[in-house]
């Protein structure tokens, strides 16, 4: 699939990317042979049960239950360099 | 001596831990130069681990007491450095240890170091490394395979005889048969992704690299179990290496998946085929139709949940922080600029292909062909009770000779990449070289949970 400039600096912008016109260029190139090489995956039919259903998955999700691990979370809190008590201090960001 | 030989005598108090981890590091350091497996050597955690190993009663030492374990760089060892090999998380420094770090402490292990990998485990080669490339300790001009390419040639240079990789398309079976050792990914919930760096978390799984088979198994037992920090961790025992039956069991080829097969990789595979069938193995042709599309599906879906999952190196929650950065989204530009290009090209596919215009075709498609290769192994594994073929399409390529071929590069994972997406055990081992006298590996895959019949039916090749 042919992927534009236009689209390759949109995306870069929705993943937050600042990306000069030379990389948006490389960007267009390497994506459209990417996209190119997975359009394979379109002719496979996949209207059909056996692609519908839940992959047999080999570990079932646990159930979602709270839980707040006390000392991890207080490692954690002790990682940032700046904070006063349990608040986290970042730099100005707006 | 292997590493249960190794932490049998000290175990028997014959061997010092501390002697082992001060051999340990002056080979690291002796050889380390010119192949760059090594991002950090925690010399001074790592002798006082030994110490307190050597301080307990022989008899309450673990399972790998003494024994030196190299970590691949995106596996969290508290107060050490994970970076990933990226800018982006040079500086960052564990807060708590990974599920698999507990479980080698706990067996008196002594962690050894970091290993390079390609930046955030995207890659087939370890070009990948905002460190540098590693080289393959068989052949420097060469690739070690990726992304676990510095925990594969640790082990195949001698530094270590047990490292741990990570693999979510290949990244320990396709090293591993590059270096000539042995590399398992093992059944997905089989080992806790708890202090992972996530990639793509679906197909995410941490499995031992080792010089010997049997320590291969021995890592692996270590490794498994339960842990309910991971939510798709399986609920049953951990894996226990008891030796399966051979003799009458049923062993796949997937012909159709075979085809156009490298012919030096092709008689490697027919030889371990005759001498398993001399030892009463039965072999059976199996179809696997949609086992081709594994690799364009991996990268769609990997792609998909890595633009998810590192969208947390802000900044502001991990990651590296340009102080220099005006206002919010200025800052997000700035700090995101630290990863390297395959990392972003990865993510901006991810984004591509999950956006409202593309979702459909792209992710959602992936999904459903997804769900077409698992059942094509749970079709074949009616009928068989493992599956050979393979590891990788080619023997270790040069540095720098599919630098500008992104699909030939992703093509490395043709074999390796089905494993990850029907979440199946999967073991690289080696067996024979080409003409240029590299090692070919070859794989065998299992059904889930199946691990200890490959382990099996690879001892049965060696004896």
């Amino acid at each position: 699939m042919e992927i534009s400039l236009e689209d390759i600096k949109k995306t870069a912008k929705l993943a937050k990317f600042n990306i000069t016109s030379d990389e948006a260029e490389l960007y267009t190139k390497q994506m459209s042979a990417v996209l190119d090489w997975v359009a394979q995956l379109q002719k496979v039919k996949t209207d059909i049960p056996a692609a519908q259903v839940r992959r047999a998955a080999s570990a079932p999700l646990r159930e979602d239950n709270p839980r707040i691990d006390e000392v991890c979370a207080r490692e954690i809190r002790a990682a940032f360099n700046d904070k006063d008590g349990d608040n986290l201090k970042v730099k100005k960001v707006l | 001596m292997n590493a249960s030989q190794t932490a049998a005598k000290v175990r028997l108090g014959e061997l010092k831990a501390e002697e082992l981890t001060k051999d340990c590091i002056n080979k690291i350091k002796e050889s380390n130069a010119g192949i760059n497996a090594f991002l950090e050597i925690f010399e001074q955690s790592a002798l006082a681990q030994a110490r307190a190993v050597d301080a307990k009663e022989p008899c309450k030492r673990g399972k790998l007491a003494g024994v030196c374990v190299a970590i691949k760089d995106n596996i969290l060892y508290k107060g050490h450095i994970a970076s990933c090999a990226s800018k982006m998380l040079e500086n960052y420094k564990a807060p708590y240890n990974a599920f698999v770090v507990e479980r080698l402490l706990a067996e008196d292990a002594i962690i050894i170091g970091r290993t390079n990998m390609d930046e955030f485990a995207m890659g087939s080669s370890n070009e990948n490394s905002a460190f540098g490339p590693v080289k393959n300790p068989l052949d420097l001009e060469r690739v070690p395979g990726g992304s676990s390419g510095g925990s594969a040639a640790a082990v195949a240079a001698g530094m270590v005889t047990m490292a741990l990789g990570s693999d979510t398309g290949g990244s320990i079976r396709q090293p591993a048969a590059f270096c000539g050792i042995y590399g398992m990914k093992p059944t997905y919930g089989s080992v806790s992704r708890y202090g992972l760096v996530a990639f793509a978390s679906s197909a995410d799984q941490i499995g031992p690299l080792t010089a010997d088979l049997q320590d291969n198994a021995l890592l692996l037992e270590v490794l498994s179990g339960y842990d309910p920090k991971d939510s798709t961790s399986a609920q049953r025992p951990a894996f226990k290496m008891t030796p399966a039956e051979t003799k009458g069991i049923t062993v796949g080829i997937p012909s159709d998946f075979l085809e156009n097969l490298n012919p030096e990789i092709r008689a490697c595979l027919d030889k371990a085929k005759e001498i398993l069938s001399g030892k009463g193995v039965n072999f059976k042709d199996i179809s696997l139709p949609y086992a081709k599309y594994a690799s364009p599906c991996y990268y769609i879906l990997t792609s998909s949940e890595a633009s998810s999952n590192l969208a947390r190196f802000d900044g502001l929650r991990y990651g590296y922080k340009d102080e220099s950065a005006q206002n919010l989204e200025d800052s997000y530009l700035k700090d995101r600029a630290k990863f390297g290009p395959e990392v972003k090209r990865r993510i901006m596919l991810g984004t591509f292909s999950l956006g409202s215009a593309h979702a459909e075709d792209y992710y959602l498609k992936a999904q459903k062909v997804r769900n077409l290769i698992a059942n094509d192994f749970a079709e074949a594994f009616k009928q068989v009770d493992a599956i050979l073929m393979p590891a990788t399409p080619n023997t270790a390529f040069k540095l720098g000779e599919k630098t500008e071929d992104l699909i030939s590069l992703y093509l490395s994972d043709l074999y390796t990449a089905p494993a990850n997406i029907a979440g199946l055990p999967a073991l690289s081992f080696p067996y024979g070289k080409d003409e240029k006298g590299l090692p070919v590996g070859l794989q065998l895959y299992g059904n889930y949970f199946d691990e200890a019949k490959l382990y099996s039916l690879a001892e049965l090749l060696e004896k």
